[in-house]
């Protein structure tokens, strides 16, 4: 058994913080790639999972808001720097910043891989997030039964996000956090979006058109593949359905892994790129306002995201006199000078 | 007065005919018609630093650099642009890092001349609205006239990308949407509530 | 898409917010509804709405109607050919023949969705007194149905059209709200700008006769996504529904909102049963068949196959029951030239804009120009009060978006610096310095029912399918002149109060610009005025409580022919200053309750 005591759980709803938060920089540079106007149902799919990881962060902040914890995001050490291992995976893979291409998409279906079944969960170095979560549930439901729910849901309600208010825009809703039904229902949506559930592709409702209505794993597959899933398909089968269309050749060709210290020398360059830090720096402590008591915080979260996405795109066109024929790519940094 | 501030060379013997041909009027002003070199690149990036008050990395990061030097090259053709390019290189050169002085030379050499000056002038407006006004009447009948030199936003992406947006602390309208509530934030260079 | 066959409980022509706001009830009911629609069917798909946005980025003038590609054989009305009318020369070029003496500066839109494409969503309820005008002020008519009467509907219609607002702030000269009832989505947040207004009305104060008024600002109403309320289903782009759940500040709400967080017909639309409806567009309805009996026997309609060839087909359909649906302008046009409805000789007579009067100036710092939809915020101070016996109400539009069509910025002001050889950081400065502290203020100004304001046809404007284009007449009279002194001097007050001096108040009126008249005060001084037009076409075919002054009874059913509904904003015996959508949705609604009752 891996959590034992609330402090076990806490500890290991930090990590699923920093564990879906380390999905988002790779994600969004895949997405951001992607220029405007091309390649759209590929960028509809890339952007639908990035609204689902903003999500899933929002549950678990709400499920370790209701177990009395504090969520700590802005923060130097809640970001990593890239390529990085996942944070308390097993290390199998590294993940880097690559603009969308086969490997970023081979690195994202790993990030994503469905446990395999009976898979025992551990105290630390999960080898899937699946793993990862079971552990968390299994946590809660031993605390629950043996130190009983008030004990362990001691969190104010007004801490919650409340669903239907502040996450708009992608698939899924927040669920308010007050006891053990509604953390576990908080955290299977979390997985279920994430890798799915027992290798099903679809949801029981059949509406398999929606783009949200597939675990990321399935979705990524699609882009690997270059083919949508239909309902007739298997995991076993992969994707037989529509083509998929994607112009590889417009994807901006940023250069791996940027670090703003690589551009000490190019000053303008350097410019733009602490620009970026700094914008991701605040959004990621109005996150952390949003986080810890001030849930209608989140509503200003969401014009820095914008930000942060034109400030991606214009890095993501400026040349890098690093990389013949690459680009300069946002370096997602913490900058403790932008924390207001 | 020393020889680099003599006028660049340049070349007077042009007619409509060394301006690129077009095939048919069908065709999409909208495209870029021309793949520039890394040289003229870098010396159209130098140029437009000086026009916009944006620096090269901001100018970069709008996508716009080769679609707006292609515009050009496709309008005016190679001979005005060198023409153009090589007039701010000088001014460049002959200034030597003194702002006070590149200034003057690109009002001297550039926007008061009459070539080169409604050029210059146009591509300031093309950086900051993604607009080209079709040249001036006198112009148009000196140096002949392109078939695509036509008042119009020459892309959706231009018009997205105007400068003037950045310049004034907002988002182009219909594009960039900054997000819901935005609106609400205090504007840029103000705290607080008024 | 099949030809309509066999027959129809209803058949609406024109499928914009009112023709399909009665569908829906039709439809919901069980009827069998035909929605003849002159425009195109596009902006269903998501694809084909972002090929709109894109139109709109790529168009050198950005008026109303430039993201929705032009259709010869269902013109609209392009602000460009109205925008240099020359006094008493009349104006034949554009689709709209322009008599004069002034010009009727608004456009509509003729495509599936209607004007509600690129209108701005603004939806006031209008006061009581905007309903009894004549017995409280002595002036303009009555209507036949008052407040209370239409208070039911009027909620429904908020509700259809998705207003985001807090009724608290709305309850603004006698309307009120039931008490179980609110908006279904809260309030747009007020801009920064709205609230450096605020701070300085609080303490604006102007004089007209006896009386002083104070101002105050006040949250709008407006059909635009924002956070839902208990038991309100958030509506986003059609075939997107993620896309456009809430309002995104993309400051282009007129002429499109690129992610569709702005209420369109469409959307209602998206919601008929498609068990009991069929919709047929680029079909126009060129004639209303009168039996022998006085009743509507038919609809005839062109049907072209293409924008780009004048070929159609013509074909009959009938229905139990007739809806006119297709615009003031339009559906007065249909009247006339199928001598329908009009015993009254009302139709196409008393045609109503909201003339919009604008001032603008400085401020001392920043506003933040250019950022959220058009308004967010109003002045309602002057929506009422005793002043309506000498002048028209007006309604104070704050305005998100800089000087806008008074100088078009920040555009202008580019054009204008390169050509004085401004450049560099200095250009970048410059710009930065003034336009983010750019206010705009908007009066929507009532106008009063006059015959001599009207729609009319001829034979001599025909357009390539053979029908009729419109020919306007139109003029402002004293009572919304003397409203727009009126209104300046609101403005040069309001301005003082916020702390902006005459040197920064920059409003000025010339022989070029639009809408320029003069007006000889009752002080006897001569002042230069100017408005634009608020594309609120209203009165053609007004309600009333006598056949021999109105043209249809209180549920918009002609008083000629009893199977034959004429309804949306031409119904309006008057103004007021509430921007007309929510008012003639809601007359609408009240209609299509009177259609159940006759069909059964």
């Amino acid at each position: 058994m891996a959590i034992t005591d609330i402090g076990d759980l806490h500890r290991h709803l930090q990590w699923a913080l920093e564990v879906e938060h380390a999905t988002i920089p790779p994600y969004l540079c895949a997405l951001y790639s992607i220029p405007n106007g091309h390649n759209l149902e590929a960028a509809t799919l890339m952007r639908s999972v990035v609204m689902e990881e903003m999500l899933h962060m929002t549950l678990v902040a709400n499920v370790y808001n209701a177990v009395g914890g504090k969520p700590r995001i802005c923060h130097s050490d809640f970001v990593k720097r890239y390529p990085t291992y996942l944070p308390h995976s097993s290390d199998a893979f590294e993940v880097q910043l690559l603009p969308l291409s086969p490997e970023a998409l081979e690195t994202f279906l790993l990030i994503e891989r469905p446990a395999k079944p009976h898979a025992r969960p551990e105290g630390d170095h999960y080898e899937t997030l699946g793993q990862f979560y079971e552990a968390v549930e299994d946590g809660l439901k031993y605390l629950v039964s043996t130190l009983g729910e008030k004990a362990v849901f001691t969190g104010h309600a007004s801490r919650q996000v409340q669903p239907g208010t502040w996450y708009y825009g992608g698939g899924g809703d927040v669920v308010a956090v007050h006891n053990l039904e509604t953390a576990l229902s908080a955290l299977t949506e979390v997985t279920e979006q994430g890798e799915g559930i027992g290798g099903e592709i679809f949801d029981n409702d059949g509406r398999f058109n929606d783009v949200d209505e597939l675990a990321h794993y399935f979705r990524f597959m699609e882009l690997r593949m270059g083919r949508r899933y239909q309902a007739t398909d298997t995991s076993g089968s992969g994707p037989t359905g529509n083509e998929l269309p994607l112009d590889w050749n417009v994807i901006l060709p940023m250069r791996p892994n940027p670090h703003s210290d690589d551009y000490r020398a190019h000053p303008t360059i350097h410019r733009q790129m602490v620009t970026f830090n700094r914008i991701y720096t605040r959004l990621l402590c109005q996150l952390e306002m949003a986080f810890t008591g001030t849930p209608s915080a989140l509503r200003d979260a969401a014009p820095i995201m914008y930000e942060l996405r034109y400030q991606a795109e214009a890095l993501m066109h400026i040349p890098s006199p690093l990389g013949e024929g690459m680009t300069v790519g946002p370096a997602f940094e913490f900058d403790a000078g932008a924390k207001a | 007065m020393s020889a680099d501030h003599a006028p660049p060379p340049r070349s007077r013997a042009h007619s409509a005919m060394a301006l690129p041909s077009f095939e048919s009027a069908t065709r999409s002003p909208q495209r870029a018609e021309r793949t520039p070199s890394d040289h003229s690149r870098q010396r159209f990036v130098a140029l437009s630093v000086i026009l916009t008050g944006f620096d090269d990395a901001e100018l970069w990061g709008t996508g716009m650099v080769d679609p707006y030097l292609g515009w050009l090259l496709s309008v005016v053709g190679d001979q005005f642009t060198g023409d153009l390019l090589s007039a701010s290189q000088y001014a460049i050169d002959a200034a030597k890092g003194d702002e006070a002085k590149l200034e003057q030379l690109v009002r001297d050499n550039i926007l008061a001349d009459p070539t080169l000056g409604p050029i210059a002038r146009n591509l300031i407006v093309l950086w900051y609205l993604g607009e080209w006004n079709q040249l001036p009447a006198d112009w148009r009948d000196a140096h002949g006239a392109s078939a695509m030199d036509q008042t119009c936003i020459i892309s959706p992406d231009a018009y997205a990308q105007g400068l003037v947006w950045k310049a004034i602390h907002t988002h182009p309208t219909g594009a960039k949407m900054p997000g819901y509530a935005s609106w609400s934030l205090p504007p840029y260079g103000v705290e607080g509530e008024p | 898409m099949t030809m309509p066959q066999g027959s129809y409980d209803a058949v609406i022509i024109g499928a914009g917010p009112v023709g399909l706001n009665i569908a829906k009830v039709l439809t919901d009911a069980g009827k069998r509804v035909l929605i003849l629609e002159a425009g195109r069917a596009s902006g269903l798909s998501y694809d084909g709405w972002l090929s709109y946005a894109d139109t709109y980025r790529s168009a050198l003038v950005k008026e109303p109607n430039s993201p929705y590609p032009p259709n010869p054989n269902a013109q609209s009305t392009y602000s460009q050919d109205i925008l240099n009318i020359h006094k008493r020369v009349p104006i034949l070029s554009g689709y709209q023949v322009e008599r004069g003496p002034l010009a009727f500066g608004s456009t509509y839109l003729r495509s599936l969705g209607g004007t509600s494409l690129h209108w701005l969503g603004t939806c006031p309820r209008m006061v009581p007194n905007d309903f009894t005008l004549k017995t409280t002020y002595g002036v303009g008519v009555d209507w036949p149905i008052t407040y209370d009467e239409l208070q039911p509907y009027y909620c429904k219609a908020e509700w259809s059209l998705g207003v985001s607002a807090n009724k608290d702030e709305q309850e603004h000269f006698g309307i009120w709200f039931p008490d179980d009832y609110d908006y279904p989505m809260e309030r747009i947040p007020p801009s920064y700008s709205d609230r450096v207004y605020a701070k300085g009305a609080a303490k604006a104060k102007v004089r007209f006769g006896e009386r002083e008024y104070g101002m105050s600002v006040a949250s709008l109403a407006q059909a635009r996504n924002s956070i839902p309320r208990a038991g309100y289903t958030l509506r986003g782009a059609m075939g997107a529904q993620h896309v456009g759940q809430r309002c995104e500040g993309n400051a282009s709400c007129i002429p499109i909102c690129p992610v569709q967080a702005k209420y369109s017909a469409l959307r209602t639309l998206g919601e008929l049963d498609r068990n009991f409806y069929t919709l047929v567009t680029q079909a126009v309805a060129s004639r209303l068949i009168i039996d022998p009996n006085g009743r509507i026997g038919g609809v005839e309609f062109k049907r072209y196959a293409s924008e780009g060839s004048s070929e159609y087909v013509t074909s009959t359909v009938t229905a139990t029951l007739y809806i006119v649906a297709a615009h003031a302008v339009e559906g007065a046009k249909l009247l006339l030239a199928s001598g329908a409805a009009n015993s009254s000789d009302q139709v196409g007579r008393n045609l109503m804009d909201h003339p919009f009067f604008l001032t603008w100036a400085l401020n001392p710092k920043p506003v933040g120009a250019f950022r959220g939809p058009g308004q967010t915020s109003e002045i309602p101070s002057f929506r009422d009060g005793p002043f309506r016996r000498d002048f028209a109400a007006f309604r104070i539009d704050l305005g998100n978006w800089g000087w806008d069509i008074a100088t078009f910025p920040p555009n202008s002001n580019v054009l204008e610096a390169a050509g004085a050889n401004v450049f560099g950081k200095t250009l970048r400065s410059q710009l930065g310095g003034e336009i983010p502290r750019q206010l705009r203020v908007g009066y929507v100004i009532e106008q009063l029912p006059e015959p001599g304001n009207r729609v009319t046809i001829g034979r001599d404007y025909i357009d390539p399918i053979g029908c009729y284009r419109p020919i306007i007449h139109y003029n402002v009279s004293d009572y919304t002149r003397e409203a727009m002194v009126s209104a300046n001097r609101v403005s040069t007050a309001l301005f003082h109060a916020m702390g902006i001096d005459d040197d920064n108040i920059f409003t000025k009126f010339g022989p070029d610009s639009p809408g320029y008249m003069t007006y000889r005060t009752r002080d006897g001084e001569t002042v230069p005025l100017s408005f634009f037009g608020s594309g609120h076409h209203m009165g053609t075919h007004r309600m009333g409580v006598s056949r021999t002054d109105s043209v249809t009874n209180r549920y918009s059913r002609s008083w000629d022919h009893e199977n034959l509904y004429v309804v949306g904003c031409g119904g309006m015996p008057t103004t007021g200053s509430s921007n007309p959508t929510l008012t003639a949705v809601a007359m609408a609604l009240m209609a299509a309750d009177d259609m159940l009752t006759q069909l059964g």
